[in-house]
């Protein structure tokens, strides 16, 4: 995929007053003048068992010598928004459906829906702003990559995802009160914290765990805008400098990352949610 | 069990005792609708934002201030106090000196111009992709469904960052990529209202007259998943004016001296604790934009409901 | 079990109820100055069509109104408390000890993902039973409501069991508490006659043992009868007429009451016998004030103090009470439409219009074979009306749809004027795909609400006959008057017309193309009694004009019967007997023909032992081996019904029966004077 974007390796590597004859010799110990797809399939094999090749900008330096710890940077990012974000936005979601109709749901929609569509790194300006610039709660860059420096960067991810999560909540919740079985449960005389606990979330947020999988695609899309904003070095600034260099085997290896990433996060809550779901689980053996 | 607004009762056995309800209910339904939507705030507040950048971006140079190139102050650098907000220049002065209140209602313009594209461009790729996948199901649709997911497997962004590589930022690749990136998105909701219709009888009436499936799909099908696929397209504009503006923040974008918000921001963050003014109006004129559209889709989406 | 201590007060007694709703931002009236007791023991049943508000009675008394319901006015005691003064604990305890409910679609009842021996024990575990002793205590209840192996049940989920199943689950949770009131709003709605029978059986002798007062709510008059002592009829939102339930079924003293009783076809009335009453005009609108009698737009008797005077729920009879000022006239009421049938006459020496040979239709379904239809034969002449009658797997759909061409069958042929068709739509001809049309049971969904009734019969006209233009116009012009729709209605959209308007759009819309055939399936069931009998009378009457022949699917007898000159009954995608209705509906009969018959309640009482079938009806991917009917047939003679499949054997007189059994045989089992058929073991 990255293999096809035009721009020649070798001659980047030498530069431009290199002669002809030695660029060629480098494509072809670079393996640059086999077949594409030859080249496709062999690196595929590579990737496959660890070795990712070698970065065609700082030849010869492996690629996975930069991409592991971009990689590793990267998660400790995600994973302090998810931690942030998930409780936040399935508490939202509930309260929303709870008081529904009410002032406070429309709040929390509208406010939810709202963050969703703005882009994280204009968040993530504006938490710099006031809570960095302004009130020096927090570092404005996150190079250093401590706890405190990845706060307001994560933030600006979460805040990004808390609107389809706490929307997912909320519409599952709704779904479940409204359903035949809750009306049963209060009418057999349960307490109202019996009938949420036990009948409503437990059907409300099945829905939400496959929603969570799939915000995570956008949470890998955001790191590339919210690491350049703060100057972090995870993946994403290595995806975004990599395509600026033209620097084919770091780039392919990125994304394939991610995508194999994204995947099994998705796989995983698939299966989350069919272990959880007993109407998936078991078959009819009437 | 809510009300029920079905007048369900013994047909008139003596021609002309139709209920005189009937005429009346379609042209008041619609009314209410729209009395709805403009009784709605977000609605409202939605489209006054909209409005307003429209023209902005309409009239650009024509109503600023001061062009959105134009150097006011020739030879300073942001450290300057001149170049800090101030009467003359309410957002201050950007890394070159020119007014950055001027250059962010210019902004408006760049995008709108592009985002509508990319968004049409989109939502009939996708409504077509949608149509077919969910009308004939089986492998026609195993097959696309499969390449969606493998496409979507991968941050938009990402995939736009690849293909711009290569195709250059003009206007019209911003829109194509953006548009292609879409169409997946717009496919999947797409097919899933085609899925819903499609197990109605109608369908099936319409396979005993011996209808073909094109006529199926489009004179049968389309009009009655037009709602949702109305909705979808606001919600995607708003993403559009998301995906532009981080590709030029990420250096995707058109060039200096673009007055394109994304653009801006990309030419000022570093600067930030310093100057904090380049990018922070810009940087709300974004999210006034996006919040508007998403106000107004999310709106025309409960009145639809309701 | 005990009769528990219980207070003399009725179990229900609401008065002068106002219920309302609030929809766009106004309040309606669904329900006004209701009033009905129900003594301890006692059982009342509350009819009613659509839009009249019976459910929300019911959640009303148990204060489970939508968000939009509230009551306005009135009250409602439950076995001498005022329910409607209660704090949140005060109505918890209320729902725990004095009523219960349980309507329809148990499956949606049950929580999905809650194991079965939970959601139960959570009902003694509220009375403050331990975890054993709830157990215990569930495993009792589940054998009251006569499941077996209730041990495993208790393991289960809901979505592992059966439609008849779960109902009896939520039966067992209802009465677990022995409550003073059960309410049960239509609680075998979508559940096949014969496991119909069951559950009202089940519901009839637990509440006689429990001593429960109950109050039924339900469409169906013949459900009520049997099992109820009281009724209540009510229209929009009111009360109309209550009193016994023999004397109100036999002599109703208002207007919608007799009326709605006249849409009714009784007592094995068919078409040749004449034309069902119907009830001219619309419902109110929801909500609508009204100065005078609410049923005052519809009826015939009335007068000018039936539109300004309210009248008194008065009683006129003992324990009877009617809301109408001429209610001694009532049974007066003149018809709205004339008697005089219609009448067919069917050429039965001529040659068939269809010939069904040996269709069968085997589905796979995750890597099992579903035996949908297993060789039925049968023939339809010009003009005639073929009815199929049968349960869940029958195999009546597919039946129906291969037909049609919309699924291609294993094996067998189907033949138009001794011409064979192609198994599938795409390759018939158009004259052939015009000649056999469908009407369907959902008239919503059968019509595209984005067109207007004109196109969707110019567009049916164009690829039926290919007329086009001012003929095809003043064709469609043609078709609306027949069904006795005025030509406003060409420029309505569905959204605008009213159930049985929409039906009557869908019947044009089939007519179209002079069709030779109509399959109508379950073309009444999504509409109410009144609109019913309207559309019958259409159908009938459009036969009668065209010599159209239909093949009539319903799961209603009573309407089968009424409209059908042949009948076929099918089980398990077998035909197990066909002949002419007097002969399928009287003996000698078919055992499951005999069973199904019983198991239909009627309005009119009961005028047999019911027979009860054993078991479920088993799946159609698991047939059982020799005659299908074997596991739950009442008279089954031995070994030969495991081992050999019946012949279909002509009885006589153009009578087909598969039975082992000879047919002298069958008639001297099945005479009136003879004793019942004894329950068959369980499989």
């Amino acid at each position: 995929m990255a293999g096809m974007l035009p721009g020649d390796p070798a001659r980047n590597l030498l530069g431009r007053e290199a002669p002809a004859s030695q660029v060629k010799e480098l494509n072809h110990q670079l393996g640059y003048d086999r077949p594409f797809v030859v080249r496709y399939l062999d690196w595929l094999g590579n990737f496959v068992t660890g070795d990712l090749g070698k970065s065609a900008r700082n030849y010869p330096r492996p690629v996975s010598e930069d991409l592991v710890p971009a990689l590793k940077r990267s998660l400790k990012l995600a994973g302090l928004a998810l931690v942030i974000i998930i409780p936040i936005s399935i508490f939202g979601g509930v309260l929303a459906a709870l008081r529904y109709g009410r002032p406070i749901d429309r709040g929390i929609t509208v406010v939810g829906l709202s963050f969703a569509v703005i882009p994280e790194f204009v968040h993530g300006i504006v938490l710099v702003t006031i809570f960095g610039v302004g009130l020096h709660w927090f570092p404005t860059t996150a190079q250093s990559g401590s706890l405190d420096a990845l706060f307001l960067p994560a933030c600006a991810l979460a805040l990004v995802l808390f609107g389809y999560i706490a929307r997912m909540a909320r519409a599952g919740t709704i779904e479940a009160l409204g359903a035949d079985y809750t009306r049963t449960a209060s009418l057999k005389g349960l307490s109202r914290r019996t009938v949420l606990q036990r009948h409503v979330l437990r059907n409300s947020l099945l829905p939400t765990i496959t929603v969570i999988a799939t915000q995570t695609g956008y949470l890998f899309g955001g790191l590339v805008a919210i690491e350049l904003l703060f100057g972090y070095p995870g993946i994403g600034s290595l995806i975004l400098q990599a395509a600026n260099n033209k620097d084919f085997p770091v780039l392919q290896s990125a994304v394939l990352t991610i995508a194999i990433l994204y995947l099994v996060v998705t796989l995983m809550a698939d299966l989350l949610v069919s272990w959880l779901n007993p109407r998936v689980r078991l078959t009819d053996d009437v | 069990m809510s009300s029920s607004d079905d007048i369900v009762g013994a047909s008139p056995v003596t021609v002309g005792a139709v209920a005189p309800a009937m005429r009346n209910r379609r042209r008041t339904e619609r009314r209410e609708l729209i009395a709805l939507l403009l009784r709605s705030p977000a609605f409202m507040i939605g489209m006054v934002v909209i409005l307003f950048w429209t023209v902005c971006g309409i009239f650009g140079d024509r109503i600023t201030p001061y062009r959105h190139d134009e150097i006011v102050v020739e030879g300073g650098n942001l450290l300057d106090p001149s170049f800090r907000p101030s009467w003359e220049h309410p957002f201050g002065l950007d890394n070159l000196g020119r007014d950055v209140f001027s250059r962010v209602l210019s902004g408006a313009g760049p995008i709108l111009a592009v985002a509508p594209l990319a968004t049409v461009i989109g939502v009939v790729c996708g409504s077509i992709l949608g149509l077919i996948t969910g009308y004939f199901g089986g492998t026609v649709d195993n097959v696309v469904s499969r390449l969606i997911d493998a496409v979507l497997a991968l941050p938009l962004i990402i995939i736009a960052i690849g293909v711009l590589q290569s195709t250059g930022t003009s206007a019209l690749s911003l829109a194509l990529v953006i548009g292609f990136v879409f169409t997946p998105i717009v496919a999947r909701t797409v097919r899933s209202a085609v899925l819903g219709e499609r197990s109605l009888d109608y369908v099936q009436a319409a396979k005993l007259r011996g209808e073909r499936a094109p006529y199926i799909m489009f004179a049968e099908i389309l009009p009655n998943v037009m709602g949702p696929i109305i909705v979808e397209a606001t919600v995607r504009l708003g993403y559009a004016v998301f995906a532009l503006v981080t590709l030029a923040f990420l250096g995707f974008g058109e060039v200096d001296p673009s007055p394109d918000w994304g653009v801006q921001i990309q030419e000022h963050y570093s600067y930030i604790d310093q100057a904090w003014w380049t990018v922070l109006w810009p940087a709300l004129a974004i999210a006034s934009l996006v919040v508007a559209l998403n106000l107004v889709a999310d709106s025309m989406q409960q009145a639809v409901e309701s | 079990m005990t009769t528990p201590e219980r207070s003399r007060e009725p179990a229900l007694e609401l008065r002068d109820l106002d219920v309302a709703y609030t929809v766009r931002g106004k309040p309606r009236q669904v329900i006004h100055g209701l009033s009905f007791d129900i003594p301890q023991g006692h059982s009342y049943g509350l009819v009613g069509e659509s839009g009249c508000g019976k459910s929300t009675v019911a959640l009303a008394t148990v204060r489970y109104l939508p968000r939009n319901g509230q009551v306005q006015g009135g009250s409602v005691r439950i076995g001498g408390v005022d329910a409607l003064a209660l704090n949140a604990q005060g109505l918890r305890e209320l729902r725990r000890d004095k009523v219960s409910m349980v309507y329809q679609n148990p499956g949606a009842a049950l929580n999905p993902t809650l194991r079965v021996g939970r959601q139960l024990g959570e009902v003694f575990a509220l009375r403050g039973a331990s975890r054993d002793e709830a157990r215990e205590r569930s495993i009792g209840a589940l054998r009251e409501v006569q499941i077996a192996d209730p041990e495993s049940v208790l393991r289960r989920y809901p979505h592992q069991l059966s439609g008849g199943m779960q109902q009896r689950i939520v039966i067992a949770m209802a009465l677990a508490t022995d409550p003073q009131l059960l309410i049960l709003d239509e609680p075998t709605t979508g559940l096949d006659a014969t496991v119909e029978a069951e559950v009202l059986d089940l519901i009839s002798n637990l509440k006689e043992k429990h001593h429960t007062a109950t109050l039924l709510i339900s469409h169906n008059l013949g459900i009520v009868r049997k099992m109820c002592d009281r009724i209540g009829v009510l229209y929009a939102g009111e009360l109309v007429e209550d009193g016994d339930v023999a004397q109100i079924l036999g002599e109703p003293r208002h207007p919608y009451t007799v009326g709605l009783l006249r849409c009714i076809p009784r007592a094995g009335r068919r078409k040749d016998d004449g034309r069902l009453d119907t009830i001219p005009g619309f419902l109110p609108e929801l909500g609508e004030e009204q100065p005078g009698c609410v049923f005052v737009d519809r009826c015939a008797l009335a007068q000018d103090v039936c539109r300004t005077t309210k009248p008194e729920f008065a009683l006129v009879g003992d324990g009877h009470h009617s809301k109408c000022h001429f209610h001694e006239i009532a049974e007066s009421l003149p018809r709205a439409t004339d008697e005089r049938a219609a009448l067919t006459v069917v050429d039965r020496t001529a040659e068939p219009l269809l010939q069904v040979t040996d269709l069968a239709k085997t589905f796979t379904q995750d890597g099992v074979a579903v035996h949908a239809l297993a060789g039925v034969s049968a023939i339809l002449h010009e003009g005639e009306t073929l009815g199929l009658v049968g349960e869940s797997g029958s195999g009546k759909t597919t039946f129906a749809r291969t037909l049609l061409g919309i699924v291609d069958p294993t094996r067998g042929e189907v033949a138009l004027d001794g011409r064979r068709l192609p198994p599938t739509l795409a390759a018939r001809t158009a004259s052939d795909i015009a000649a056999l049309q469908i009407v369907f049971q959902n008239p919503d969904s059968a019509l595209n609400r984005r067109h207007t009734v004109r196109r969707l019969l110019n567009r049916s006209l164009k690829k039926l006959i290919n007329l086009t233009g001012a003929a095809a116009d003043a064709r469609s012009e043609e078709l609306i008057s027949s069904v006795r729709l005025p030509p406003r209605a060409l420029t309505a959209r569905p959204q605008q017309l009213s159930g049985g308007q929409k039906q009557r759009v869908a019947i044009a819309r089939a007519f179209a193309g002079e069709p030779r055939l109509i399959v109508c399936d379950e073309p009444t069931s999504a509409l109410d009694v009144s609109v019913q009998a309207a559309i019958l009378n259409l159908l009938v009457d459009l036969q009668s004009d065209r010599r159209t022949s239909y093949v009539f699917i319903s799961h209603d007898l009573g309407v089968v019967r009424y409209l059908s000159d042949r009948i076929a009954v099918l089980y398990l995608g077998r035909l197990m007997e066909l002949g002419y209705s007097a002969d399928v509906f009287g003996p000698p009969h078919h055992p499951y023909s005999e069973a199904l018959l019983s198991a239909v309640p009627s309005i009119d009482g009961e005028l047999r032992e019911r027979i009860v079938l054993a078991g479920e009806i088993p799946s159609a991917s698991n047939v059982p081996s020799g005659c299908a009917f074997q596991t739950r047939c009442p008279r089954k003679i031995g070994a030969i019904c495991e081992t050999e499949e019946p012949p279909l054997a002509n009885v006589g007189g153009d009578h087909l029966i598969r039975c082992h059994i000879p047919v002298e045989e069958l008639r001297r089992l099945q005479a009136p004077a003879a004793p019942p058929a004894v329950d068959s073991s369980h499989a």
